[in-house]
């Protein structure tokens, strides 16, 4: 059961958070943002972010301010950092390492965080990175991801137009400590055709132990 | 390749003065002046960038999940020329996978922070 948290980003200012420890908990907690297109309680986020709690990690969602006031265009990119910021030290109240992670914008915020404002997480969690922004061809600028020394993962869908795979598994080889794990025919939310060989619920329970997984072998552990 | 393609020129990387394999788990790395840093099997298995991993029939086979590495072991390690080292998998069989002593080093610098 996820508890409900107000955050407050800045003053006179707060955004919705949800709050899921298991019992037993690890020592490390994981922050899940959401992706441009819906807040932290869409189906999809719910479900990640109880696996991963299934998992025994303290998990965090939360709304970035335009979600919390029920706007559809995301804010601009400082801002939405504000808010990213303001929830990652509120769960590193909590947990003694923060592991970054979020679906498409979230996660592209969580690596700005980091490797642009030097957030100190123990690692970050791709879901889904938006590399080819929307409606464009030409990849954004990865620079900021090669400045963060922390373990990465980027999970991609195969059929991902805006993570291409052939893109992020070179990126990947190409950043230090960083993994990619491709989802076999998944799109930009994971998501599989039902023709695939597993179901979406599956997928989604796969890549939660995979991210356990690949968690529990970092280096230094 | 023709004019009008471009590669990336692979940062060189020195030969590492030792590889071990670590009780089948992880791949020991040690290169001159530094300390020992590991990689998983799990993450090493995962960064395979063979044809055959790199393929929708190779990523449908292994793709979508990582195994801990007490279940993925290197079974065998074998130098290839003087810039990278073959690992061999198991439970998959997997022999086709070459590590550049560069993508090596990648993989084992966060082991190192």
């Amino acid at each position: 059961m996820a508890r409900t948290l107000r955050i407050q980003w800045e003053a006179g200012q707060k955004v919705t958070a949800r709050l899921v420890v298991p019992r037993p908990a690890k020592p490390m907690g994981i922050l899940l943002a959401h992706g441009a297109g819906a807040g932290q309680d869409h189906p999809w986020m719910v479900a990640m972010r109880d696996l991963l709690a299934g998992e025994g990690f303290t998990t965090m969602t939360f709304n970035y301010a335009y979600t919390e006031a029920g706007r559809r265009a995301p804010d601009r990119a400082p801002k939405l950092l504000h808010v990213h910021r303001a929830a990652a030290d509120r769960l590193a109240g909590y947990t003694d390492e923060v592991v970054l992670a979020g679906k498409s914008m979230g996660g592209r915020m969580a690596s700005h965080l980091v490797g642009d404002d030097g957030w100190q997480a123990r690692a970050l969690v791709y879901l889904g990175y938006p590399l080819v922004p929307v409606g464009k061809s030409e990849p954004r600028s990865a620079d900021h991801l090669r400045r963060i020394v922390q373990p990465q993962l980027f999970v991609s869908g195969t059929r991902d137009r805006l993570g291409p795979s052939d893109l992020i598994g070179p990126l990947a080889a190409e950043l230090s400590g960083a993994t990619h794990l491709p989802i076999p025919d998944g799109d930009h939310s994971l998501r599989v055709p039902k023709r695939a060989a597993k179901s979406n619920d599956a997928v989604l329970v796969d890549i939660a132990a995979s991210i356990n997984v690949w968690l529990s072998e970092l280096p230094g552990r | 390749m023709s004019g009008s393609q471009s590669c990336r020129v692979a940062e060189l990387v020195e030969a590492p003065s030792r590889i071990e394999v670590a009780a089948g788990t992880e791949l020991v790395v040690t290169w001159e002046g530094q300390a020992p840093a590991s990689v998983t099997a799990s993450v090493l298995r995962a960064a395979c960038q063979c044809a055959d991993c790199r393929s929708d029939a190779g990523l449908a086979r292994t793709g979508g999940v990582l195994r801990r590495s007490d279940e993925i072991r290197i079974t065998g390690a074998r130098l290839v020329g003087a810039y990278a080292v073959s690992l061999d998998f198991a439970p998959d069989n997997h022999t086709t996978g070459i590590f550049s002593y560069e993508l090596l080093h990648r993989l084992a610098v966060s082991a190192t922070d």
